[in-house]
C-alpha cells in the first residue's frame, strides 16, 4: 500500500479532511510537522512514497518540498511549482507565456526606473505589490507621484531584500467583484465571486 | 439494563487564563483551538490518554499564504 505524507506546519480543516478522506480509504497516512522536523539529507524521517505538501509557510513548504525530492520522492505540488507560484513575477512570466491574459507587469529597482516604468505603464494610478506575499497584504495603488515616491523609498528602507524589487502592474477597474477559480489542466474545478467596494478582494481581507 | 461507557472526550487546559479547553475526539498535534473563555488561539503540542497539551498559537508570519 503506498505510503502518503501530509507535509505541514499548523494543521488546518483542509489537512484533517485529506487525511480522513485517506484514512477512510485505508490509506496509510503520515502527518509530518515539518517545523519539528530535520530536514537532513538520507533521514529516515523522510520515508514515505508520495508527499502533499501542505505548509501554510511558503518558504518552509518550499525548503521541505526540496528535501522529499531530493531522495526521489514525488512532491505534490513540486518545488518547482511552487517557486513560480510563490512569485508574482514568475507567475506573471509563465502566465504570459502560456497565452494567459494577464494585466501588464514590469519589475524595477530603483525609484528612477520606476517612474519611467509608470509611463510604460500608461500612467497612473498603477499597483505596487511585493513579489512574494499572500492574502492581499503590502498591496499599495499608487494614484501620483508623491505617493509612488513615498511608498518605494519605504520600500527601498525598511524592506527586506526581496520588497527591493519593485513589482508593478497596470491597475484594473473592476465591476465590483471579481472571479478566483481553480484549475486542473483545461477544467475548472470551482469558482468564487468575491466583492468588495475595496479596490483589493482577498478572501483574507474579509 | 446495558451499562453504556462513554469515554470523555480529550481536553486540555488554557495556558493564558487556565479554563478547560475541550478538544474533538480526533484532535491532533499541532491544530488550532480556541480557548472557550478567554478566546486566546491555541495550538496542540501533544496528545496523551485523553489530555492535549496546549501553548499559544504562533503570531501570523510574513510568508504564510495558501
Amino acid at each position: 500500500m503506498i505510503k502518503v505524507a501530509i507535509l505541514h506546519s499548523t494543521l488546518r480543516k483542509e489537512e484533517k479532511l485529506i487525511s480522513g478522506a485517506a484514512r477512510g480509504r485505508g490509506i496509510p497516512i503520515r502527518l509530518i510537522d515539518i517545523r519539528q522536523t530535520i530536514l537532513a539529507p538520507g533521514s529516515p524521517a523522510l520515508e514515505c512514497d508520495v508527499a502533499l505538501e501542505r505548509s501554510v509557510s511558503t518558504v518552509k513548504g518550499f525548503y521541505a518540498a526540496a528535501a522529499f525530492e531530493a531522495r526521489g520522492i514525488p512532491v505534490v505540488n513540486p518545488s518547482a511549482t511552487a517557486r513560480i507560484c510563490g512569485d508574482k513575477f514568475l507567475t506573471s512570466l509563465r502566465l504570459q507565456e502560456a497565452g494567459v491574459p494577464v494585466p501588464r507587469f514590469l519589475m524595477v529597482f530603483d525609484r528612477e526606473q520606476a517612474r519611467a516604468a509608470v509611463e510604460t505603464l500608461g500612467g497612473f494610478p498603477v499597483v505596487v505589490k511585493p513579489p512574494q506575499g499572500s492574502w492581499g497584504r503590502l498591496l499599495a495603488r499608487i494614484n501620483d507621484q508623491d505617493a509612488l515616491d513615498a511608498v518605494l523609498e519605504h520600500k527601498q528602507v525598511l524592506g527586506t531584500p526581496p520588497q527591493k524589487a519593485f513589482y508593478i502592474q497596470e491597475y484594473m477597474e473592476k465591476p465590483g467583484y471579481d472571479i478566483r477559480a481553480f484549475m486542473a489542466g483545461d477544467e475548472v474545478l470551482c469558482a468564487i465571486a468575491r466583492e468588495s467596494d475595496h479596490w483589493i478582494t482577498n478572501t483574507a481581507l474579509g | 439494563m446495558a451499562l453504556e461507557i462513554r469515554e470523555n472526550p480529550p481536553s486540555g487546559i488554557c495556558p493564558v487564563c487556565e479554563a478547560r479547553v475541550p478538544a474533538p475526539s480526533d484532535i491532533e498535534e499541532s491544530e488550532i483551538l480556541h480557548c472557550p473563555d478567554c478566546e486566546t488561539m491555541l495550538v496542540v503540542d501533544s496528545v496523551s490518554a485523553g489530555r492535549i497539551e496546549l501553548s499559544e498559537a504562533p503570531e501570523l508570519e510574513e510568508d504564510w499564504g495558501e
